[in-house]
This record gives C-alpha cells, structure tokens and sequence, in this order.
C-alpha cells in the first residue's frame, strides 16, 4: 500500500544540499574524468564520433551559411536592371551615350551607366575584361582599386601571370600585355576571383568594342520592387531588342544553381550521418550500461543531483572538445586558404580557387545550429538514462545486481 | 537532540506472481537510541535485510514510518531521501563492490559527493583500510580478493563516511575467527554518543563476545521482537 510522501520541515537541508552540491564539483570531475579512463576505446570512439559528425555537418551548414553571405555581398552591389542588347548573332555592343539617355528617359530610372566587359584569354585561361574608369562600378568591390592608366591592369585574386608576375598578356580581338599595378583585395575574390581591370580603351580594343560602345548598361531605380515595374517602358524606350535582367532574376538563377549542387551534397551525407548518429547512440549507450551503479551509488550517499552532475560532467568532458575539434575541422576544410573542394564543388573552379568569407553572425548561426543538431541531443542521450536511474528507488538496481 | 531511530507499525508486502501479497515485514515497532548496538537475528528469509534496507532508505515500508529524531523519513520524497542516505553507512550482505574500480576507489566511492577534499578524501579512505587491516590491498583489483577482503571493503567503505547510523547485514560472514573478532570490536567500538550501529547476524559470536550487542531483537515469520 503506497504511503502518502512528505516534504521534510527540515529547510536547511536543501541549502546544505546545494552548498554540497557546488563544493563537490572538483572531485566529481576528477571522479568523471578517471571513470572516463577506465574505457579508453569506448571513450575515444565516442570522441571520434562527434568529431566526425559536426565536422560533416558543420561543414555543410558553413558552406552552405558562407554562400549565402556571399550571394548577399554579390547582390548588394549588383545593380537592379542589366540591359544588353541583342541580334541576330547573339549579343551585340549597345551606343553608350544613347543608351544612357534613353534610359534616363524612362520614369523611375535613377541612374543609368554602362559597362565594357567581356571575356578574353591568358595564358593561364579565360578571364574577365572590365572597363574601369572610376564612374563606373562593378559593385563596392572595385571601391579600392586604383585607376588603371592605358597599358596598365589590376588583377583578381585568381589571375595568375605565367613566367613574368609583373606583366599580363591578354588575347581577345586584339592581342594587349598590360604591366600589373595592383591586385584586388582578397576579400573580393568570390566576384572579382578572374577579374582584370583595364582603361576602358584598351578594353574595347581588346574586347572589339566600337569607340563609343558598351557591353552592356546598368539602371538602378529607387527601391527593388520598381526594378520589375518599368521593365516594359525600358523596353521601349530602346529603338534596338534588348535582354533585360533584374537583381531579383540575378538572385534566383544564383540560388538555385546553389541550392541544386547544396541539395546533392546533403544527400550524401545524409546517410553517413545517419550511420555515426547510431555510433554515437551506441556508445552513449554502452556508457550508460557502465553506470548501472547508480542503486549502489545512492546507497553510499550520493544523492540525484550528485549523479546528474557526473553524467553532465563525463558528458560535457567528452563533447565541448569533441564538438570544438569538429567546428575546427569543418572550419579548416571549408575556410583553410588554398582549399580547393569547395569552389570546385560550387562553382566549378579547377585551378587557384578564391577563398569562401563568413561574417560574424553567420559563423554564430552555424554555432548555434551545431549546438541544436549535435550537442543537445547528445547531452539529452547522455542524460535521460541517468536521470530516469537516478530518481528511482536504490534498490531495484540492487536487485538487479 | 540525541539522535534516535524510530520503527512505529512497519509492514512490508511484496506482490507475488499470482498478483497476491506476502508479508515480509508485520508491525515492527523498535526504539533505537544513539550510542546503542543491536543485533538482529533470525533464520535465512526472516526477514533482516529487508528491515536494515528499510532503516538505510533504500526502501520505503507498505505501512507505518520510520522516523528519524522525529523526523519520517521512510516517507519523505526521493530527493531528500537522498539526504538521509547520507547519514547511513550500510554493508551489503553481498560486498556489492564495483569490478572495476580499485579498493582504495571502491571506498572512496561514498565520499566523492561530500564536497570532501582530494587530499582528506584519500587520508579517510586510507583510514578506513586501515582499520580493518586491508591497506596493503588499496591499489588491487577487488576481482582479485577473497571473500573475506571483499566483505571488510564492503565495511572500510561504510564507515569511511563516518555515519551517525551504521547498519550491517551478515558482516561477518566470511570471516575467519581473528577476522570476526576485529570487526566486532571495531563495531562495538563505533558506538559513540551519537552514533548508532544495527548489525544482522546468524553469527553467534556477535552475542558471544559481549561487547556489541546492547540489545538484541530476533525477527520471525515478519515480527520483531527485543530478547531480554
């Protein structure tokens, strides 16, 4: 027959109890950390495990948050409309100054410039040509870059020179070799990664560009929703058919290009998470079977809050290194300079890959997710087991002994 | 408050498999005082570690209470039931050593949790090893002892706490003639102006050496009753 259970009038006990419970970390840690050692293999699978687990996951989740800050960067300073001109033959160079014109004609159009871009080859492979005279942008990139003069380049992050570092030698319509004055910050290099800034002249006479003639141009309005609003007065107010991409359509071919090759990378690895999920389950598992002492343990004194703070420890020893040397690995793989993998696999870069950039809060959010995803639910699957023991009567484990 | 112990109308029903209850325990009222050694006595299935385990707060009765200075604690929560194991020392009638700890560990095992230093710790625990002259084993396997060895680790942890209640279940049971009366003379030397130690023995020399056992109940067929 259960008897009524009763709360002792003896208040002091729980203050005792919670003074006890601080002034007996130390030795429970240095308790936790033997009883660790006393399963070495099963100890550093674990650790292992973890460290496996966050770095594939840490990996893909700061790849994919990397991306995305970059997408951001990338689109921030493209502008909201491109237009380029097309023909029969594909695209065609647009007249500069009448274009601009006609452009600042159409209501709603607060700037209009142009661009001389286009690609050309080194003797490393193609790069990019751009015109760069200060009064165009190729977003706030470009901010810190000095003026190239005739004859003069600077070089993204990803140009490589051949035998001489100081000159470039660029094929295109024309053949040109430019004496290299600067190269772009590195920070630039996801946009700029195979970028070579010229004089706008030289550009054109690289590129077949008639004096006087754009690649393409570039119209910015006052906020992001007019951008789709005057594409058809845009439209006609060109006397030529013209092509026409906003910096939202910019944004979703980018997303989706990304999200497609994110998507296969997930599903690789969503099984072999699967499989040391159910290592690290094992393992826990198996350290939980270790613990069936805890009957005896509350025999001898300890109390519910003495073994849950055991098992907190043994866990936490294991997982804030294990969870930390992961977040190192998968940091190191996807930000370590000169790593390759991650330009190949999203971009398709073979050679000189540009480097991928995290800002503060995007490196917290992977933190965060990491924490949610992994730490938590090992915590929580070292715990229960514990706890549901440790708040039992002492002597069904006796029995069980 | 001096401390005393206090049985008032303890039963203890165990559900067969049939779904029936069998009592183990009936009506058990004792009164325990600090400084006093009883002896429990009975046949094999009387009865006697049930009523030790019922003492120490690892199991509560189906009726009745103990109380503690008044206190009843076979009815508080888990929780501070935890607080009141740790006024009881308890040797198991089996050693319930853990394999895979040393003897020096097995004994310092109770005094983890106590917020006891690293260094007092070890000097308790070398203490008590000490005390029943098993020192010399401290860094050994508790695998590798006999019987005799495991059951006076058994004991060297129960008082390495120093407890004011001390409960014993057949301590001597695999001891030779020199090993039983050591510990009785240790137990019989535990008495203390508040201390309280219950002993549960077939062994006659418990009454036989006269030191121990102020008192002494035998328990038959559930019921307890004080021998004169």
């Amino acid at each position: 027959m259960p008897q009524n259970v009763v709360d002792p009038p003896l208040e002091d006990t729980k203050i005792i109890h919670k003074i006890l419970s601080l002034r007996s970390s130390f030795p429970l840690f240095a308790w936790s950390v033997r009883d660790l050692s006393r399963y070495p293999l099963e100890t550093i699978l674990l650790f292992l495990s973890i460290v496996t687990l966050v770095a594939i996951l840490g990996t893909a989740l700061l790849l994919s948050q990397a991306l995305s800050t970059t997408a951001g960067l990338l689109l921030k300073d493209s502008p909201s409309v491109v237009v380029r001109r097309v023909s029969p033959l594909g695209w065609s160079a647009l007249p500069a100054e009448e274009s601009i014109r006609l452009a600042r004609s159409v209501p709603g159009v607060l700037h209009a410039g142009i661009r001389i871009w286009g690609t050309a080859n080194s003797s490393e492979g193609p790069v990019t040509v751009f015109g760069f005279d200060g009064s165009n942008r190729f977003g706030g990139l470009t901010k810190s870059a000095p003026l190239p003069k005739r004859g003069e380049a600077v070089c993204g992050a990803g140009i490589t020179t051949g035998e001489n570092p100081d000159f470039l030698k660029l094929i295109g319509h024309n053949t040109l070799i430019f004496r290299i004055i600067d190269t772009l910050a590195a920070k630039t290099s996801m946009v700029a990664h195979d970028m070579v800034l010229v004089h706008p002249d030289d550009a054109r006479q690289l590129l077949g560009i008639a004096e006087g003639h754009a690649s393409d141009l570039i119209v910015d309005v006052f906020h992001e929703t007019e951008a789709e609003a005057i594409l058809p007065d845009l439209s006609r107010a060109f006397p030529w058919p013209v092509r026409m991409t906003t910096r939202k359509e910019a944004a979703g071919i980018y997303v989706s290009a990304s999200a497609r090759r994110s998507g296969i990378v997930y599903i690789t690895i969503f099984p072999g998470m699967l499989a040391l999920a159910l290592i690290v389950i094992g393992v826990v598992k198996g350290q939980m079977v270790q613990s069936c002492n805890v009957g005896l343990f509350k025999a001898l004194g300890w109390t519910t809050t003495n073994i849950f703070q055991m098992q907190l420890l043994k866990a936490l020893v294991i997982g804030i290194p294990a969870v930390t040397a992961g977040m190192v690995v998968s940091y190191g793989l996807v930000f370590r300079p000169g790593s390759s993998w991650p330009g190949y696999l999203f971009f398709g870069w073979n050679d000189n890959p540009p480097p991928l950039f995290l800002n503060a809060s995007g490196a917290f959010l992977v933190l965060i997710e990491m924490v949610v995803l992994i730490f938590l639910p090992y915590l929580a699957a070292a715990l229960w087991p514990a706890l549901r023991a440790a708040v039992s009567d002492p002597q069904d484990f006796l029995e069980s002994k | 408050m001096s401390l005393s112990l206090v049985c008032q109308n303890v039963s203890l029903y165990r559900r067969r498999a049939d779904g029936s209850e069998r009592a183990i325990l009936k009506h058990v009222d004792a009164t325990l005082n600090a400084g006093e050694g009883a002896m429990i006595s009975g046949k094999t299935g009387a009865g006697k570690s049930t009523l030790l385990q019922l003492l120490a707060g690892l199991l509560r009765p189906s009726q009745g209470q103990i109380t503690a200075n008044g206190q009843p604690v076979s009815r508080w929560n888990t929780v501070h039931r935890d607080i009141w194991r740790r006024q009881v020392g308890i040797v198991f009638q089996h050693p319930h050593l853990i394999d895979e700890f040393t003897v020096l560990e097995n004994v310092i095992l109770p005094l983890i949790p106590r917020g006891t230093s690293l260094t007092q710790l070890r000097e308790l625990a070398w203490q008590a090893l000490d005390t029943f002259g098993i020192s010399h084993l401290a860094k050994q396997k508790v695998l590798s002892l006999s019987g005799g060895e495991q059951q006076r680790v058994s004991i060297a942890r129960a008082i390495v706490s120093r407890p004011a209640i001390l409960i014993a279940d057949e301590p001597t049971a695999h001891q030779d003639d020199d090993g039983t009366a050591l510990i009785i003379e240790k137990f019989a030397g535990w008495k203390l102006p508040h201390t309280i130690v219950i002993v549960a023995a077939h062994d006659p020399r418990w009454t036989q050496y006269g030191k121990f056992a102020d008192r002494h109940f035998l328990l038959e067929n559930g019921r307890l009753r004080e021998l004169q």
